[in-house]
């Protein structure tokens, strides 16, 4: 009814004097969720997206093309602001476009494309064709209508306060009142997007804010249109003629760039880009929010996908507390929001770097080794393993560790060896561009995966079965493979260069000449492959996920976890409210119960958290899904027998599945306890498959129990009592559910601002934000006195696009409205005015 | 004697006398410039009667910033990335650019050259060692394009001497 009353208001400027005034921004409310309806928020589609875009590369390639013309040196800086402007105009068309209708969506629903999605998963040329035929209005398919709509976009040069959402569950009248303030220099943090308007030209940093949208209509089609926006985006960088336009004379060389990895989305709050799902790739890719808060290269390093040995990348997530599930995105640690964006772009493209050189060096390696030894390497293991007995301690110490670094990599989760060669052919793309480095890379593992390792790891398991090695012969840490200390001492000794005694294979440079030994000895070159081996499978599973292999932008879906947190079903967020719910039912029962039989006999049934054990790993469609196991104890159900009533003594006895369990949890009231509890484990191991191994415990608990208290002398009472004992139920009931339903974090709250009202209030409220208005403002309504003016400006912001200091009702159907130094005659025939309460005197207070 | 010697030398390449240079256009689009001195079948063969001719590189949808070819080659270019002794005949050569295939150019002072700085000598001699015998210097890299216009590989290089110039093939380390 609001929005309608707005969306007929008309408003004709009659006078409009020269002067300064703070504009609004055209961006979206913020949304404020607790951890709860983050997670919820999480399977809805984002509106609001940050776009980073790195332009160093651009830049070097423009002061090189400069070079070769000979081009003054503004040629570099105005080639950089082109290609900004070129970004954000070309999201603004492709944005409308989609969203007016003008382009089909490409989902499952248009057939050509569905059927292109699965031959074509990393890109093709057939796909380039049916985005150029789409972009010329030559495809049909689903189209939306958001006629209204349009695409904001600002360059984010500073964070001050106007990201409150990103950090805090609620807003709070002192978030307010910065968000305020920060609104207040808004255009100095926020800059409208143009080609005049650029700061630091090292990197791009812009926020892209859909605006007027359908709620409802959006969250159906929200995810389909940023997909189809990255593939349309992408396509029409490269291609399209409106980029030509745009990029003027640069076109040429920005149709080269590589804009799918040199960019990124990163959704601003709890919504998503993608919808979340529990993959190794999006699990991957929003990991990359750790990148974000590191500042320092020795913490990057710390991350998992630096470090030499494999993990289970799911360890994170599954060890992942019960915080509020807000990451910090590190802001706070960077001067300007750009900063903030060139930390994150640098260790992207560090990171980036990183598995691009470990992916290759693994398998020039692995070919370097096959193609020098193929015909020998076999055999000469052999012999040093089937020799041990008489060898030196050092060579039994060297095939000892050789041993056991082939058989830890033969684990399914951390190296193609187990599945062999299908596993790694599943990563299609990744398959595809190793194949890009090294055409023989098949043969090269087809050797390693069936000759090299099924042998020797026969023949290792024949020597452990000899017990040819004693204790004596077990080495230290610093003897294994950085990967295996990693992986199993958890940490990477310094590795003290060796001097080479042998020289099993070398490597000659081809240009210096210069020698090298690559391996002393046949063990020492197995290793070298089973380390390649493993090198090749963490960064296949890094590269699929954070290089742009399949031609797209890669996406960090939401700025919390709790998206791949809800997919993975770690995390429940209707999980406190069934219980509250359950709890309450329960109680009513226990009420109902009650009233009908004296026999204090209460079977108790309550719901224990669920929790995921672990993680199955299932390869679908090339890519690897994890498919969560939950610990099976869902419901506990306990037996308590109360002799209060039949005895006259507060006593019980409590037998349940759950240690933890407490008589007076199942009593009216609580007091002084005489306990005795003991607990019985039973435990089982459970395997059904060499590296899903865990145990499961199975508790029983049993309670006898004394209270003595007021409250347990109450609790008989009401239990003699038939008329007293329901009502005692009852009121638990509500006191438990009011208590569970406030749960700060766990029931789902959202709160939704709109900054330009802040601004409004706390200019109208002499640079305060009132207590009053608090409640307000978090509904996203304005907060000034008096209903017309209020109404007004709102109107005032959203078509004259200032930020009202005073608004005077002249007569009624006009009003005067001063910004700044700018005074608006407005008129504003559907406002009666008049017939509403409003006193001119409500804006007095904002006079000097 | 040594005049003699100089001409038994130049003789073999006497026939086949090109050269090739990349130029940017003002909008910025990358060519193969070719031309030859005098009516070489090559030249007449490839630019339709012509002397010279322009052969503009294909549309690279990876060729600046992060790209995995890209980057791997000018890291390990001379290293893992050497020339062969096959030599293009004339007509490989013809049929290697008028086959319908693109190429980018990649050169040691390109544009695509955002990993060492601009002037780098160090570059320039890596680019250099690709070159052989009396065609040794301006090496241009071509590396082929795909079917969705990223880089595939890089399959021959041009180099110059005094007497023209020749294409060589190229080899990546092990293949």
């Amino acid at each position: 009814m609001r929005r309608l009353f707005f969306g007929l208001c008309t408003l004709s400027i009659l006078a409009i004097a020269e002067a300064k005034e703070s504009r609004p921004l055209d961006i979206n409310p913020l949304n404020f969720s607790n951890r709860a309806d983050c997670a919820r928020d999480s399977q809805k589609p984002t509106r609001s997206v940050f776009f980073i875009a790195d332009t160093l590369d651009v830049g070097k390639a423009l002061l090189r093309a400069g070079d070769m013309l000979s081009r003054q040196d503004t040629f570099t800086t105005e080639g950089i602001k082109r290609y900004r402007f070129t970004l954000q105009s070309l999201s603004r068309l492709v944005a409308e476009k989609l969203l007016r209708g003008q382009l089909p969506l490409l989902n499952s629903k248009l057939p050509q494309y569905r059927d292109l999605m699965e031959t074509c998963k990393d890109g093709c040329e057939e796909m380039d064709q049916l985005v150029s035929a789409a972009w010329a209005g030559k495809l049909q398919g689903e189209r939306l209508n958001f006629p209204d709509s349009h695409l904001s976009c600002h360059e984010v040069k500073d964070f001050a306060a106007l990201y409150p959402h990103l950090s805090q569950s609620k807003p709070t009248q002192e978030t307010l009142k910065a968000l305020g303030e920060s609104m207040a220099v808004g255009s100095e943090n926020l800059v409208e997007c143009g080609i005049d308007n650029q700061g630091d030209l090292s990197v791009s940093f812009f926020q892209f804010d859909l605006r007027h949208l359908d709620e409802k209509q959006w969250n159906k089609v929200g995810f389909d249109f940023w997909s189809s926006f990255n593939i349309y985006y992408s396509w029409a960088f490269h291609f399209s003629q409106e980029a030509r336009q745009m990029a003027l004379n640069y076109h040429g060389l920005f149709r080269q760039v590589n804009l799918e990895e040199l960019s990124f989305f990163f959704s601003n709050g709890c919504h998503s880009i993608a919808r979340p799902e529990c993959s190794k790739d999006f699990l991957n890719t929003n990991s990359l929010r750790e990148l974000s808060r590191v500042s320092q290269d020795a913490d990057l390093a710390k991350l998992q996908v630096f470090k030499p040995g494999p993990d289970h990348e799911h360890d994170d997530i599954l060890r992942q507390d019960d915080g509020l599930g807000r990451e910090d995105l590190g802001m706070d640690a960077h001067e300007s929001a750009t900063a903030w964006a060139k930390n994150f772009k640098d260790n992207m493209a560090k990171t980036r770097g990183f598995i691009r050189l470990k992916l290759s060096q693994s398998l020039t390696q692995l070919k370097f080794i096959r193609r020098g030894l193929e015909d020998r390497l076999l055999s000469d293991i052999t012999a040093e393993l089937e020799g041990l007995k008489g060898a030196d301690k050092a060579k039994r110490a060297e095939a000892f560790t050789f041993c056991a670094e082939l058989t830890s990599a033969t684990d399914r989760e951390i190296s193609f060896i187990r599945p062999k060669l299908a596993a790694m052919t599943q990563y299609e793309s990744i398959w595809n561009y190793s194949q890009s480095i090294h055409s023989e890379i098949e043969a090269d593992l087809e050797w390693s995966l069936t000759q090299f390792a099924p042998q020797l790891l026969t023949l290792c398991e024949k020597l452990r079965d000899d017990k040819v090695w004693g204790e004596e012969d077990h080495p230290g840490p610093e003897a294994f493979s950085a990967w295996y200390q990693s992986f199993h001492f958890k940490k990477v000794l310094e590795a003290t260069p060796r001097e080479a005694t042998a020289s099993y294979l070398v490597l000659k440079d081809g240009q210096s000449g210069k020698v090298e030994t690559f391996c002393m000895t046949a063990l020492d070159c197995g290793k070298k492959i089973i380390s390649n081996l493993i090198d090749l499978k963490i960064s296949s599973d890094y590269a699929s996920s954070l290089l742009s292999l399949d031609g797209q932008i890669k996406n960090i879906s939401a700025t919390t976890s709790m998206g791949e947190r809800y997919a993975c079903k770690m995390y429940d967020p209707w999980a406190q409210s069934k219980k509250a719910g359950f709890e309450f039912l329960k109680d009513m029962v226990l009420a109902g119960v009650s009233a009908a039989t004296i026999v204090p006999i209460y079977v108790d049934v309550s719901l224990a958290d669920k929790k995921v054990s672990s993680l199955q790993e299932i390869i679908k469609d090339g890519k690897v899904y994890y498919n969560p196991r939950f610990d099976r104890r869902a419901v506990q159900k306990t037996l308590i027998i109360d002799f209060g009533p039949l005895l006259g003594a507060p006593c019980a006895i409590v037998v349940s599945a759950d240690a933890r369990v407490r008589p007076q949890n199942y009593l009216a009231f609580e007091g002084i306890t005489l306990q005795s509890c003991r607990d019985f484990e039973r435990i089982t191991v459970q395997a059904e498959s060499p590296e899903q191994i865990g145990n499961a415990v199975r508790k029983l608990s049993g309670c006898f129990t004394c209270t003595i208290s007021l409250a347990s002398t109450a609790t008989s009472a009401a239990m003699l009592n038939p008329v007293m004992r329901p009502f005692f139920y009852v009121i638990r009931g509500v006191v438990k559910l009011v208590g569970n339903l406030r749960s700060p974090e766990d029931i789902p709250r959202s709160w939704t601002v709109n900054p330009n009202a802040v601004a409004r209030a706390l200019k109208i409220n002499g640079g305060e934000i009132p207590k009053s208005c608090v409640r307000k403002l978090s509904r996203g309504e304005e907060c000034i006195r008096g209903t017309c003016a209020s109404n007004i400006a709102t109107s005032i912001g959203k078509y004259l696009k200032v930020i009202p200091d005073e608004i005077s009702i002249v007569s009624g159907g006009l009003s005067l409205v001063t910004a700044g130094e700018r005074t608006f005659s407005v008129e504003t025939p559907r406002y009666n005015c008049a017939g509403h309460s409003f006193r001119i005197e409500d804006f007095k207070q904002v006079q000097p | 004697m040594k005049a003699l010697f100089l001409l038994l030398v130049a003789l073999p390449f006497a026939s086949f006398a090109w050269e090739s240079k990349v130029e940017l256009s003002e909008g910025l689009e990358m060519r193969l410039k070719i031309s030859c001195e005098s009516e070489e079948t090559f030249c007449t063969s490839l630019c339709q009667q012509s002397l010279s001719c322009l052969i503009e590189a294909g549309s690279c949808k990876n060729c600046i910033g992060a790209n995995s070819f890209i980057s791997h080659f000018y890291r390990e270019v001379g290293r893992l990335f050497q020339s062969t002794d096959r030599v293009l005949s004339e007509e490989d050569a013809v049929t290697l650019f008028s086959s319908g295939s693109k190429f980018v150019y990649l050169e040691a002072q390109g544009p695509f050259n955002i990993y060492s700085g601009v002037g780098n000598i160090r570059t320039e001699r890596h680019f250099e060692s690709l070159c052989r015998g009396q065609f040794f210097s301006r090496p241009i890299v071509l590396a082929k394009l795909d079917r969705r216009s990223r880089v595939e590989r890089a399959g021959h290089v041009i180099c110059h001497g005094d007497f023209g110039a020749e294409i060589f093939e190229l080899s990546h380390a092990g293949d």
